[in-house]
């Protein structure tokens, strides 16, 4: 038989195949995004994600953070790292990572300046035990000269996000695909207080040049009714935000003390 | 969260702070009837700041003005870029009323070094706004034209005074 006849033959039976086969189907949809992050600066990452094959539990932080574009070195000091903040006995504590070379994301020991003077030794746990849920935010520090984007991925979810936010200082994000608008989420339980006030909850927005950051408060029950249960800018004046979040970067959320805790639940009940 | 905990871990994080460069949280309450703008000024000695003749009193710099985000009687929250280092010295609210031409100061301030106000990095977060509620009462801002016709009229009254003589 020719050879033309024989490649005929085989692309002919691969297709009947092909056709007799049902479409694989599933919830298992691995997905990844890319996040600005520049270099020789901090970016606040949070991923969309949760662990691959394994539908609504918290990923592995080495699985999550894909090193590839990053800067790998034998020293910590000249990779990429990455910076988590978790809590211990004492309180919030972070814990840090950096992307040695051959072997990805690796534990830094550190010590922790305590309020008193003393210091205190941190020993993270392995990079492929720490769970991060999904929402949850952490930092990228990029080292001068370093490339531009991270890469995050995993599963994606099927689910609502349900994320906890507690009195104080929390690092979130919502885990969503695209970019976002903080309006156009669902924040029920969120505190504001006839306008403005000391008791208003505030989200931090990383400008990500090194600078402060942009601030929004909670508006409500004040007299610019139109502002009524959004985030606002006030400085100068009052106003809208005026740009969407790109989808994987995080911001830190202020719950002032006394508003207790409550679940962030964006895409609704 | 304690933020002093919060700061040492976030201070430890950064290992070198990026800039020297501060961000002031402040904001007003209670501000009085008139008020059309608020400012905010560091003053080097610390003592409450004047306008003379349209012009600051020595050690005086102006970080923000004609800030009008006002509700009521309340100044909403603002953060103002401090680029220069201090190690002294405090910040006060001064209140403005350009059409009575008049102003008024916060009868407290704001330390050069505090730290649930000021933030020094990005990741030291104002957890607190510099917010006072007491000014005092209002004063007359002299415009230059007005301060010079008083000196031209105190100049001719004088010669006209050793004319006479």
């Amino acid at each position: 038989m020719k050879k033309g006849w024989i490649t005929f033959a085989v692309v002919a039976a691969a297709g009947l195949v092909h056709a007799a086969m049902d479409p694989v189907e599933g919830t298992n949809v691995v997905g990844f995004v890319e996040i600005p992050a520049a270099a020789a600066k901090n970016t606040i990452v949070a991923v969309p994600f949760e662990a691959c094959m394994q539908a609504g539990v918290a990923s592995k932080l080495s699985d999550l953070v894909a090193t590839y574009g990053l800067t790998h070195a034998s020293d910590p000091g000249s990779a990429d790292q990455l910076v988590v903040l978790t809590t211990d006995a004492t309180g919030p504590i972070y814990y840090y990572y950096y992307n040695q070379t051959g072997v990805g994301w690796t534990p830094i020991t550190t010590e922790q300046l305590m309020p008193d003077g003393t210091k205190k030794e941190l020993t993270p746990p392995a990079a492929s035990t720490f769970d991060i849920a999904r929402g949850q935010g952490f930092w990228i520090k990029r080292t001068a000269g370093a490339g531009s984007s991270v890469y995050v991925k995993g599963q994606v979810s099927t689910a609502k996000q349900s994320t906890t936010i507690g009195e104080g200082l929390n690092l979130i994000s919502y885990a969503g695909l695209t970019a976002f608008d903080l309006n156009d989420l669902d924040w029920a339980g969120a505190v504001g207080a006839n306008g403005i006030s000391a008791t208003t909850d505030r989200i931090l927005v990383s400008k990500g040049d090194g600078t402060y950051y942009t601030t929004y408060h909670y508006y409500t029950g004040g007299s610019k009714t139109q502002f009524n249960g959004k985030w606002v800018t006030t400085t100068g004046g009052i106003a809208l935000p005026a740009a969407d979040i790109p989808a994987g970067q995080g911001f830190w959320y202020y719950r002032r003390s006394g508003n207790g805790t409550f679940t962030f639940k964006p895409d609704g009940e | 969260m304690n933020k002093t905990v919060l700061t040492a871990c976030l201070v430890f994080l950064t290992g070198v702070l990026a800039s020297q460069a501060v961000v002031i949280g402040w904001a007003a309450e209670s501000v009085p009837t008139g008020t059309e703008y608020a400012s905010l000024v560091y003053v080097a000695d610390g003592n409450a700041p004047s306008i003379n003749n349209n012009v600051w009193s020595p050690g005086v710099e102006s970080l923000a003005w004609n800030v009008n985000a006002f509700e009521g009687t309340t100044l909403f929250p603002q953060e103002t870029t401090d680029a220069t280092t201090r190690n002294a010295g405090a910040y006060y609210v001064v209140l403005f009323n350009y059409t009575d031409g008049q102003y008024a100061v916060s009868q407290s301030s704001l330390a050069w070094n505090d730290t649930a106000s000021i933030s020094t990095s990005e990741f030291d977060i104002i957890t607190d706004y510099f917010t006072p509620n007491s000014f005092t009462g209002w004063a007359p801002v002299p415009e230059p034209s007005t301060a010079m016709l008083l000196v031209v009229g105190a100049a001719v009254a004088a010669l006209r005074r050793r004319k006479h003589m």
